[in-house]
């Protein structure tokens, strides 16, 4: 039988060589690839703490751990090693997300308008990609709190601050309107970072609060619960408001583009199950809820007024979902349950949320009005195969802002509306080529355009700010 | 991919958590010196007296981070009797306010420390779990409207 000793160095040794397979994979892809900054943070951050976790292994060896402390040392040397299991599963999703297989102008354009709300001018977004079609926002404040309690240890573990990690699917690099669901889960990484350092006018801990309450007023057996299954029902009223949190950040950013990107995603076209409509689960609110808030929020900011005639399913399927948002049911891990009044305590603290997301994002909201006006010279653009143009058309003052946001709307609406216009204006009919096929490249190729214009107005501001 | 990534984070908080004040147990047993003991013993007294009363820490306010989610609470009731966490909360008040070379506080701090080996080992068992397991009593609760 090893003595504990010997056992302690043998997994130190094993945790060595992990950490140094580790380190070659990043190093031989850091030399292969380029990154943008964030990614690139982060590998710095993952260099640090490999050369520190090593030394800090390696510092086990020479005898210097007696036998009264073996246990307490082997303890923690398998708590970094779970440590670096956890910070493993960033590490290739990072290094496949170089610059070339990621939509650079979006994500550029997304973080600037993010570093404009209070208290996020140095936030920095780490792009992974994910086998899975699906879009995910890592929760990282959990990540850091154990860095920060592994730093008592390895002091190099301590995160960088406003560092988030987004997860796109691999395959949908290239493609702009399926990714502006990256807005939600930049919502995501917004409220988690308020969670621990609130704004003035959005404090989740206002929230938590009101969850409290709310379930104290709504179920009567509420208060009886023990701590740990208290924590458990304010968890799911927690995730929920995170979730209607991000939808209506998402649209405050970017716009009505957001609802129709996230029902082409979701493939809520097909989804008529008013049944799946109205389910709450214990991470996510019903789409009938979801839907009668974006609608809300779309209307009390204007750009209802502008998308109410928009000749698309998406518009209809909009309404219709939200439609049902005063029917629900409840599931938790997949079974149905019966509701002791956690939908209607969630509904009590939906205006707080509101207010919330009005305040965090009042300095980086488009008028809906500015894309009215832009809208049909960016159609008229994409309807010749024209990048649309990101000078105002009109005379100086004449109050055009050709901002990204309005582009990318009026790009949707017209992929929405006017794509069949665009295959007849080039000659694109079904003759030469299957209408399928012929929607689904000029599709892409509307996308290219509209990206470009995005790219465009980021060098025109940056060449702007410098003069 | 990560979807048990908050989970398991919290989990190894607390197993980092109680690591750290295993250890510094074992110098203030060895030197006499509760300097440093200080900061994670409040922490944890706090904590456990908001539990024990039924209160939930918030999510939120993050310092400490101890017993505030699901997950903490959940290890804590797994492998903590009533009678184990009263014991610790006695145990941690002792170690706060008596004098340190007392016999009273170095025998708090040995109990501590068994306590606080069963939470940390239990945190790292369910470190290894994928995924929350819901309060055993899930049904029943929901239908007590």
């Amino acid at each position: 039988m090893p003595s504990a000793v010997e056992q302690l160095l043998h997994d130190a040794a094993y945790v060595d060589a992990f950490l140094a397979q580790i380190g070659h994979f990043r190093s031989q892809q850091q030399s292969s690839q380029i990154y943008v900054d964030p990614t690139t943070e982060f590998f710095h951050y993952v260099k640090q703490l490999e050369e520190a976790s090593r030394a800090f292994v390696v510092a086990l060896d020479a005898g210097r751990v007696d036998a009264t402390h073996v246990g307490l040392a082997r303890a923690t040397l398998q708590d970094i090693k779970n440590y670096w299991r956890l910070l493993h599963a960033f590490i290739k999703p990072a290094a496949d997300a170089h610059v070339l297989q990621v939509p650079a102008p979006l994500i550029e354009f997304a973080t600037s308008q993010i570093r404009r709300i209070p208290g996020f001018a140095n936030a920095n977004v780490v792009l992974l990609l994910t086998p899975e079609l699906m879009y995910f926002q890592d929760p990282h404040t959990d990540l850091k709190l154990t860095a920060a309690e592994l730093a008592h240890v390895i002091p190099q573990a301590g995160f960088s601050v406003q560092l988030g990690f987004i997860e796109l699917p691999f395959s949908q690099g290239s493609n702009l309107f399926t990714n502006l669901v990256l807005y939600h889960e930049l919502g995501h990484f917004v409220f988690e970072e308020l969670c621990s350092a609130p704004q003035p006018g959005c404090d989740p801990g206002q929230i938590e609060g009101e969850i409290r309450m709310a379930l104290n007023a709504h179920w009567s057996g509420y208060a009886a619960l023990s701590a740990d299954e208290k924590a458990f029902f304010v968890g799911i009223l927690r995730s929920w408001s995170q979730e209607i949190f991000c939808d209506l950040f998402a649209l405050h950013l970017i716009g009505p583009a957001f609802t129709f990107a996230f029902i082409e995603v979701f493939s809520l076209l097909g989804l008529q199950d008013t049944a799946l409509q109205t389910q709450f689960t214990e991470s996510h609110p019903s789409d009938a809820l979801r839907f009668a808030e974006h609608l809300a929020m779309l209307t009390d900011t204007g750009w209802w007024d502008h998308i109410q005639t928009l000749d698309s399913w998406h518009r209809v399927i909009l309404e219709e979902c939200a439609g049902k948002s005063g029917s629900s049911s409840l599931h938790i891990d997949g079974q149905p349950y019966p509701d002791p009044g956690l939908v209607d305590a969630f509904k009590d603290v939906l205006p707080t949320l509101r207010d919330m997301v009005r305040h965090i994002s009042a300095e980086t909201t488009t008028s809906a009005e500015n894309f009215a006006r832009l809208r049909p010279e960016v159609e008229s653009a994409l309807l010749w195969g024209v990048v649309p143009p990101v000078h105002p058309s009109g005379q100086p003052g004449a109050g055009i802002d050709p901002d990204p946001v309005s582009i990318i709307n009026a790009a949707f609406c017209f992929y929405l509306t006017r794509l069949p216009e665009l295959l007849r204006n080039l000659n694109l009919s079904a003759e030469r080529t299957p209408e399928v096929q012929a929607r689904s490249f000029w599709a892409a190729r509307l996308q290219t355009w509209t990206l470009k214009a995005v790219e465009d107005h980021q060098i025109m501001s940056k060449r702007e700010s410098r003069v | 991919m990560k979807a048990d990534l908050r989970s398991r984070s919290q989990c190894l908080t607390l197993a980092l958590f109680t690591q750290r004040t295993i250890r510094e147990l074992l110098n203030f047993i060895e030197t006499g010196n509760r300097d440093t003991l200080r900061p994670a013993l409040s922490d944890a007294l706090t904590s456990l007296e908001d539990v024990r009363r039924g209160e939930l820490p918030q999510f939120t306010q993050r310092r400490p981070a101890l017993f505030a989610s699901y997950e903490h609470l959940r290890t804590l009731e797994e492998v903590w009797s009533r009678d184990e966490q009263d014991a610790a909360v006695s145990d941690l008040h002792n170690l706060l306010q008596e004098d340190p070379t007392s016999p009273d506080a170095q025998a708090s701090a040995h109990r501590l420390i068994d306590l606080l080996t069963k939470l940390g080992n239990r945190a790292r068992w369910n470190f290894e779990q994928r995924s929350i397991t819901p309060p055993h009593r899930l049904r029943e609760l929901c239908q007590v409207q």
